[in-house]
């Protein structure tokens, strides 16, 4: 043989054992992983805290539309599930400032009611990244009507390093951290359509 | 010395065809996917429901995977850079599919495939289905309890998925199918496969839809607002007409003959070869099968190992 084509296949050889190596330790029986994801909840932001005119804002109980209220999704053969996110998603939208608004528990003293459901919750692989989505509906009640509903998506898409349950259980935190960004600016570019339209009808 | 770009050429065909023979010779060694179920065993199956797995949650999207290690004769560089460029591809999909998912986000495949099913089957003697629920798969165990928990009844299970292909041009609708016969019943003819109970009929089918009116050369931005235009109505409309085909599939294929025990399905003297891709789930097979039916433009593929997949005509 060629000397220079036996070195490139040894390289080659070699490559491939580093790589054999590095992926033998990867368990291809299919798991189950129960993550996570209550984070503690976020400190108030000055720069975004509420004045003393903004719209109080209070949140009904959420409603979860999603077939299975356990399941989050499949990365490959694995898949991971989480009882209890309910609570979590409640309390993540509660903790949502804004500078034009604050939330109020009392929805009879409320200026705007949100009215949310859960539709998607979810991790997937495509290919060697993963994927997390969440999405909410937002119904608005202002006076007891109805006036209008905001479809909140959020998603994070990224490597997939390790599989790990930290790594899965963190996308979905990403994703819903961007589900909050998409409906505070929302809420805010509702809240100053209001103020206009009331300074006009004044 | 650095290898010439032709070289690089040169090392890549020679890796590639080296690649395409071995999956040859591989393919050529493994037995039949489909498992076929007789007349018999048909007529002995009771009462049978119908239950639709669903995996995902939304429309899932696709990538075509780089291919740097495969011409540059492999190697660790190739492999990171593959995996750093897939990485990127993964993102971009993912976000240009928003404006789809959010015509779509009330739209209900699971259950669009149910009723299809409970029409299509109803001619299906020993098969009509007494009813047909709509689950989530949360775990690999999932589907063998819903089989074990369903008593004196029998179980057609069918796995759906559906995702837009790499390009956007088309929605691609998968399912494994399996039926499983109430506890004990024709014990003598079961088969096994992957982690499913004991199973007397299983395929795997495919469905590939192109955008209707897809003329000229159109961005993925511009394919995503075509889809997703006047309430997802075009994608809404491709679905409905994949998860009707998959059903009425389905149901074609619960009384279509089989080669002998153990044997591949080898293309029937006089009939149409087929070449192409056929895609169920995340599963891409190359293959080389042969057209078993064709009507309204349409064309049913039987794969060497029995899967059945349509395209347009």
């Amino acid at each position: 043989m060629n000397p220079a084509w036996a070195q490139r296949c040894s390289s080659w050889i070699l490559a491939a054992s580093c790589l054999m190596a590095i992926f033998s330790g990867c368990n291809n029986t299919p798991q189950t992983s129960q993550l996570d994801l209550t984070v503690p909840a976020s400190a108030d932001d000055p720069s975004t805290a509420p004045s003393e005119s903004s719209l109080r804002v209070a949140w009904l109980a959420i409603e979860d539309q999603r077939l299975d209220t356990t399941s989050l999704g499949h990365i490959g053969n694995d898949a991971y599930v989480a009882k209890s996110i309910l609570p979590w998603v409640n309390q993540q939208l509660r903790a949502t400032r804004g500078a034009n608004f604050a939330e109020t528990e009392d929805p009879a003293k409320a200026d705007l009611v949100i009215k949310p459901t859960l539709l998607k919750l979810y991790i997937q692989n495509i290919n060697v990244a993963k994927s997390a989505v969440v999405v909410l509906r937002l119904e608005f009640l202002r006076h007891g009507k109805p006036s209008g509903q905001f479809i909140c998506r959020g998603q994070y898409a990224g490597m997939n390093w390790w599989n790990s349950d930290e790594e899965m259980a963190g996308a979905i935190q990403k994703a819903f951290a961007d589900c909050l960004l998409n409906l505070t600016a929302s809420l805010e570019l509702n809240i100053k359509l209001q103020h206009m339209e009331s300074s006009a009808s004044n | 010395m650095n290898p010439t770009p032709a070289q690089l050429v040169s090392r890549g065909r020679s890796f590639a065809i080296l690649l395409a023979l071995a999956l040859t010779f591989l393919t050529g060694c493994v037995g039949p996917v489909r498992v076929p179920i007789s007349s018999d065993s048909r007529t002995q199956l009771g009462k049978v429901k119908g239950i639709v797995g669903l995996q995902q949650q939304e429309i899932g999207t696709e990538i075509n995977p780089s291919n740097v290690s495969a011409a540059t004769g492999g190697g660790l560089i190739a492999g990171i850079i593959d995996m750093s460029i897939d990485d990127a591809r993964a993102k971009k999909a993912e976000a240009a599919v928003k404006p789809v998912r959010d015509a779509l986000i009330d739209y209900q495949p699971g259950n669009v495939l149910a009723a299809d099913l409970q029409n299509a089957l109803d001619d299906v003697p020993g098969a009509s289905l007494s009813h047909t629920d709509v689950q989530q798969v949360i775990d690999p165990n999932t589907t063998a309890e819903w089989i074990n928990g369903s008593g004196g009844t029998s179980v057609l299970l069918v796995t759906l998925g559906y995702k837009l292909s790499a390009d956007f041009k088309s929605i691609i609708v998968s399912a494994e199918v399996s039926l499983h016969p109430a506890g004990g019943r024709l014990a003598s003819v079961t088969q096994t496969k992957a982690n499913l109970p004991p199973l007397v009929y299983y395929n795997m089918f495919s469905s590939f839809n192109i955008l209707p009116g897809l003329a000229g050369a159109q961005s993925r931005d511009g394919l995503v607002t075509l889809w997703a235009a006047d309430g997802g109505r075009q994608a809404k409309t491709v679905l409905n007409a994949g998860l009707q085909e998959l059903a009425d599939m389905i149901a074609y294929d619960l009384t279509a003959p089989s080669p002998p025990a153990g044997e591949r399905y080898e293309t029937p003297d006089g009939a149409e070869k087929h070449f192409g891709i056929a895609e169920y789930g995340a599963t891409n097979v190359g293959f080389q099968g042969y057209i078993e039916h064709k009507a309204d433009g349409r064309i049913w593929v039987r794969l060497p190992g029995g899967q059945l997949s349509s395209f347009p005509q």
